[in-house]
Protein backbone atom coordinates (compact mmCIF):
# COMPACT_ATOMS: atom_id res chain seq x y z
CA UNK A 1 0.00 0.00 0.00
CA UNK A 2 2.88 2.32 0.75
CA UNK A 3 4.52 1.10 -2.46
CA UNK A 4 4.69 4.16 -4.66
CA UNK A 5 5.95 4.42 -8.24
CA UNK A 6 7.24 7.97 -7.75
CA UNK A 7 9.46 6.89 -4.86
CA UNK A 8 10.88 4.11 -7.04
CA UNK A 9 11.57 6.53 -9.89
CA UNK A 10 13.22 9.00 -7.51
CA UNK A 11 15.32 6.23 -6.01
CA UNK A 12 16.47 5.11 -9.47
CA UNK A 13 17.27 8.74 -10.35
CA UNK A 14 19.28 9.23 -7.17
CA UNK A 15 21.21 6.05 -7.84
CA UNK A 16 22.11 7.34 -11.31
CA UNK A 17 23.03 10.79 -9.98
CA UNK A 18 25.16 9.22 -7.26
CA UNK A 19 27.05 7.18 -9.85
CA UNK A 20 27.54 10.38 -11.86
CA UNK A 21 28.92 12.10 -8.75
CA UNK A 22 31.45 9.27 -8.36
CA UNK A 23 32.44 9.59 -12.02
CA UNK A 24 32.90 13.36 -11.76
CA UNK A 25 35.01 12.89 -8.61
CA UNK A 26 37.09 10.30 -10.42
CA UNK A 27 37.58 12.60 -13.42
CA UNK A 28 38.68 15.46 -11.17
CA UNK A 29 40.90 13.07 -9.19
CA UNK A 30 42.66 12.18 -12.45
CA UNK A 31 42.95 15.75 -13.74
CA UNK A 32 46.75 15.39 -13.86
CA UNK A 33 47.02 11.67 -14.68
CA UNK A 34 48.68 11.08 -18.07
CA UNK A 35 46.63 9.16 -20.68
CA UNK A 36 43.45 9.27 -18.60
CA UNK A 37 40.16 9.45 -20.53
CA UNK A 38 37.23 11.12 -18.76
CA UNK A 39 34.09 9.07 -18.12
CA UNK A 40 30.40 9.89 -18.40
CA UNK A 41 27.26 8.34 -16.94
CA UNK A 42 23.90 8.13 -18.72
CA UNK A 43 20.70 6.90 -17.12
CA UNK A 44 17.96 9.49 -17.83
CA UNK A 45 16.90 8.10 -21.20
CA UNK A 46 16.77 4.53 -19.93
CA UNK A 47 14.83 5.60 -16.84
CA UNK A 48 12.30 7.57 -18.89
CA UNK A 49 11.91 4.59 -21.21
CA UNK A 50 11.32 2.20 -18.30
CA UNK A 51 8.75 4.61 -16.87
CA UNK A 52 6.82 5.00 -20.16
CA UNK A 53 6.92 1.27 -20.81
CA UNK A 54 5.44 0.65 -17.39
CA UNK A 55 8.48 -1.37 -16.35
CA UNK A 56 10.28 -1.36 -13.03
CA UNK A 57 12.27 1.92 -12.79
CA UNK A 58 14.73 0.26 -10.41
CA UNK A 59 15.66 -2.18 -13.18
CA UNK A 60 16.65 0.59 -15.62
CA UNK A 61 20.31 0.58 -16.54
CA UNK A 62 23.03 3.04 -15.56
CA UNK A 63 25.63 3.18 -18.33
CA UNK A 64 29.24 4.28 -17.84
CA UNK A 65 31.14 5.35 -20.94
CA UNK A 66 34.16 7.32 -22.09
CA UNK A 67 34.17 10.88 -23.41
CA UNK A 68 35.51 11.52 -26.91
CA UNK A 69 36.97 14.98 -26.30
CA UNK A 70 40.42 15.62 -27.75
CA UNK A 71 43.28 14.92 -25.34
CA UNK A 72 45.87 17.51 -24.36
CA UNK A 73 49.67 17.31 -24.32
CA UNK A 74 49.79 14.60 -21.65
CA UNK A 75 47.10 12.45 -23.30
CA UNK A 76 44.54 13.53 -20.70
CA UNK A 77 41.15 14.90 -21.78
CA UNK A 78 39.60 16.00 -18.47
CA UNK A 79 38.01 19.45 -18.78
CA UNK A 80 38.05 20.79 -15.23
CA UNK A 81 35.55 23.59 -15.97
CA UNK A 82 33.06 21.22 -17.57
CA UNK A 83 33.43 18.70 -14.73
CA UNK A 84 32.94 21.36 -12.06
CA UNK A 85 29.80 22.66 -13.77
CA UNK A 86 28.46 19.15 -14.25
CA UNK A 87 29.19 18.46 -10.58
CA UNK A 88 27.17 21.48 -9.47
CA UNK A 89 24.33 20.55 -11.82
CA UNK A 90 24.33 16.98 -10.50
CA UNK A 91 24.32 18.26 -6.95
CA UNK A 92 21.30 20.48 -7.69
CA UNK A 93 19.43 17.57 -9.28
CA UNK A 94 20.29 15.41 -6.30
CA UNK A 95 18.97 18.07 -3.90
CA UNK A 96 15.80 18.24 -5.94
CA UNK A 97 15.32 14.46 -5.91
CA UNK A 98 16.01 14.33 -2.17
CA UNK A 99 13.52 17.11 -1.55
CA UNK A 100 10.88 15.38 -3.66
CA UNK A 101 11.43 12.06 -1.86
CA UNK A 102 11.31 13.76 1.54
CA UNK A 103 8.08 15.53 0.65
CA UNK A 104 6.58 12.29 -0.56
CA UNK A 105 7.36 10.67 2.78
CA UNK A 106 5.89 13.67 4.59
CA UNK A 107 2.69 13.14 2.64
CA UNK A 108 2.61 9.46 3.58
CA UNK A 109 3.34 10.31 7.20
CA UNK A 110 0.40 12.69 7.43
CA UNK A 111 -1.79 10.05 5.77
CA UNK A 112 -0.72 7.49 8.39
CA UNK A 113 -1.30 9.95 11.24
CA UNK A 114 -4.61 11.02 9.77
CA UNK A 115 -3.80 14.69 9.39
CA UNK B 1 28.81 4.11 -0.13
CA UNK B 2 30.47 7.53 0.06
CA UNK B 3 32.90 6.43 -2.68
CA UNK B 4 33.53 9.96 -3.91
CA UNK B 5 35.22 10.87 -0.61
CA UNK B 6 37.82 8.11 -1.06
CA UNK B 7 38.30 9.00 -4.71
CA UNK B 8 39.03 12.65 -3.91
CA UNK B 9 41.24 11.56 -1.03
CA UNK B 10 43.33 9.33 -3.27
CA UNK B 11 43.96 12.25 -5.60
CA UNK B 12 44.90 14.55 -2.72
CA UNK B 13 47.43 11.92 -1.66
CA UNK B 14 48.93 11.70 -5.16
CA UNK B 15 49.15 15.49 -5.48
CA UNK B 16 50.70 15.72 -2.01
CA UNK B 17 53.36 13.18 -3.01
CA UNK B 18 53.99 15.18 -6.17
CA UNK B 19 54.37 18.40 -4.12
CA UNK B 20 56.79 16.61 -1.76
CA UNK B 21 58.90 15.41 -4.69
CA UNK B 22 58.99 18.89 -6.24
CA UNK B 23 60.01 20.43 -2.90
CA UNK B 24 62.80 17.90 -2.59
CA UNK B 25 63.99 18.61 -6.13
CA UNK B 26 64.04 22.36 -5.56
CA UNK B 27 65.68 21.96 -2.13
CA UNK B 28 68.52 20.05 -3.77
CA UNK B 29 68.99 22.37 -6.71
CA UNK B 30 72.49 23.34 -5.47
CA UNK B 31 73.49 20.00 -3.97
CA UNK B 32 77.07 19.45 -5.07
CA UNK B 33 78.81 16.09 -5.36
CA UNK B 34 82.36 15.10 -6.28
CA UNK B 35 82.74 13.98 -9.91
CA UNK B 36 83.31 10.37 -8.73
CA UNK B 37 79.68 10.19 -7.53
CA UNK B 38 76.38 10.59 -9.43
CA UNK B 39 74.67 13.95 -9.11
CA UNK B 40 71.43 14.43 -7.17
CA UNK B 41 68.68 12.80 -9.24
CA UNK B 42 65.43 14.68 -9.95
CA UNK B 43 62.37 12.78 -8.69
CA UNK B 44 59.36 12.29 -10.95
CA UNK B 45 56.10 10.95 -9.50
CA UNK B 46 54.22 8.58 -11.82
CA UNK B 47 50.43 8.74 -11.43
CA UNK B 48 48.11 5.98 -12.60
CA UNK B 49 44.32 5.81 -12.51
CA UNK B 50 42.75 2.97 -10.46
CA UNK B 51 40.15 1.04 -12.45
CA UNK B 52 37.12 -0.85 -11.17
CA UNK B 53 35.42 -1.43 -14.51
CA UNK B 54 32.88 1.32 -13.94
CA UNK B 55 33.19 4.82 -12.56
CA UNK B 56 36.86 4.31 -11.65
CA UNK B 57 38.30 4.20 -8.15
CA UNK B 58 40.58 7.22 -8.01
CA UNK B 59 44.28 7.53 -8.67
CA UNK B 60 47.45 6.10 -7.14
CA UNK B 61 51.19 6.67 -7.21
CA UNK B 62 52.57 4.03 -9.59
CA UNK B 63 56.16 4.78 -8.66
CA UNK B 64 58.88 7.39 -8.48
CA UNK B 65 61.27 7.70 -11.40
CA UNK B 66 64.70 9.25 -10.99
CA UNK B 67 66.54 11.21 -13.66
CA UNK B 68 70.03 9.95 -14.53
CA UNK B 69 72.86 11.07 -12.29
CA UNK B 70 74.97 12.70 -14.99
CA UNK B 71 74.11 16.24 -13.94
CA UNK B 72 76.48 18.91 -15.20
CA UNK B 73 80.12 19.50 -14.43
CA UNK B 74 81.12 22.89 -13.07
CA UNK B 75 84.69 24.08 -12.83
CA UNK B 76 85.30 25.41 -9.31
CA UNK B 77 88.86 24.58 -8.17
CA UNK B 78 88.33 26.19 -4.74
CA UNK B 79 85.44 23.85 -3.92
CA UNK B 80 86.34 21.30 -1.16
CA UNK B 81 84.87 18.47 -3.33
CA UNK B 82 86.68 19.47 -6.53
CA UNK B 83 88.63 16.74 -8.35
CA UNK B 84 92.15 17.03 -9.80
CA UNK B 85 90.81 19.03 -12.77
CA UNK B 86 88.92 21.39 -10.41
CA UNK B 87 85.47 20.03 -11.39
CA UNK B 88 82.40 19.31 -9.22
CA UNK B 89 79.06 17.78 -10.21
CA UNK B 90 75.83 19.77 -10.00
CA UNK B 91 72.33 18.28 -10.45
CA UNK B 92 70.37 18.91 -13.66
CA UNK B 93 67.20 20.11 -11.86
CA UNK B 94 65.30 22.42 -14.22
CA UNK B 95 63.84 25.14 -11.99
CA UNK B 96 61.39 26.35 -14.64
CA UNK B 97 60.00 22.85 -15.07
CA UNK B 98 59.79 22.33 -11.31
CA UNK B 99 57.94 25.60 -10.73
CA UNK B 100 55.46 24.75 -13.50
CA UNK B 101 54.87 21.33 -11.94
CA UNK B 102 54.50 22.97 -8.54
CA UNK B 103 51.63 25.14 -9.77
CA UNK B 104 49.97 22.18 -11.52
CA UNK B 105 50.22 20.03 -8.39
CA UNK B 106 48.87 22.84 -6.24
CA UNK B 107 45.92 23.54 -8.56
CA UNK B 108 45.17 19.82 -8.84
CA UNK B 109 45.10 19.51 -5.06
CA UNK B 110 42.82 22.54 -4.74
CA UNK B 111 40.43 21.20 -7.39
CA UNK B 112 40.07 18.00 -5.40
CA UNK B 113 39.52 19.79 -2.10
CA UNK B 114 36.80 21.91 -3.73
CA UNK B 115 35.17 18.78 -5.14
CA UNK B 116 35.42 17.03 -1.78
CA UNK B 117 33.50 19.85 -0.11
CA UNK B 118 30.81 19.78 -2.79
CA UNK B 119 30.40 16.01 -2.51
CA UNK B 120 30.28 16.20 1.27
CA UNK B 121 27.41 18.67 1.05
CA UNK B 122 25.54 16.24 -1.23
CA UNK B 123 26.07 13.32 1.14
CA UNK B 124 24.99 15.44 4.08
CA UNK B 125 21.79 16.36 2.25
CA UNK B 126 21.16 12.67 1.57
CA UNK B 127 21.60 11.80 5.25
CA UNK B 128 19.17 14.56 6.23
CA UNK B 129 16.46 13.28 3.87
CA UNK B 130 13.04 13.00 5.44
CA UNK B 131 13.90 15.11 8.46
CA UNK B 132 11.22 17.68 7.94
CA UNK B 133 10.63 19.88 10.96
Amino acid sequence: MLQDISIDVLQAAMRGLSTREDTISNNIANVNTPYYTARTVSFETQLRQAFTDGGDPLQSRIRTGFTTDAAGLTGNNVDLNAQTLLGIETQMKMDLALRATGDRFTLLRSAVRGG
Amino acid sequence: MFDALGISGSSMHVHQTWLDAISDNIANINTTRPTSEPAFQTRYVLAESVEDGGTGAGVAVAGIQLSDGTGRLVNDPDHPLADADGNVRFPDVDLGEQMTSLIMAQRGYQANVANLERVRATYRAAIQMGRTS
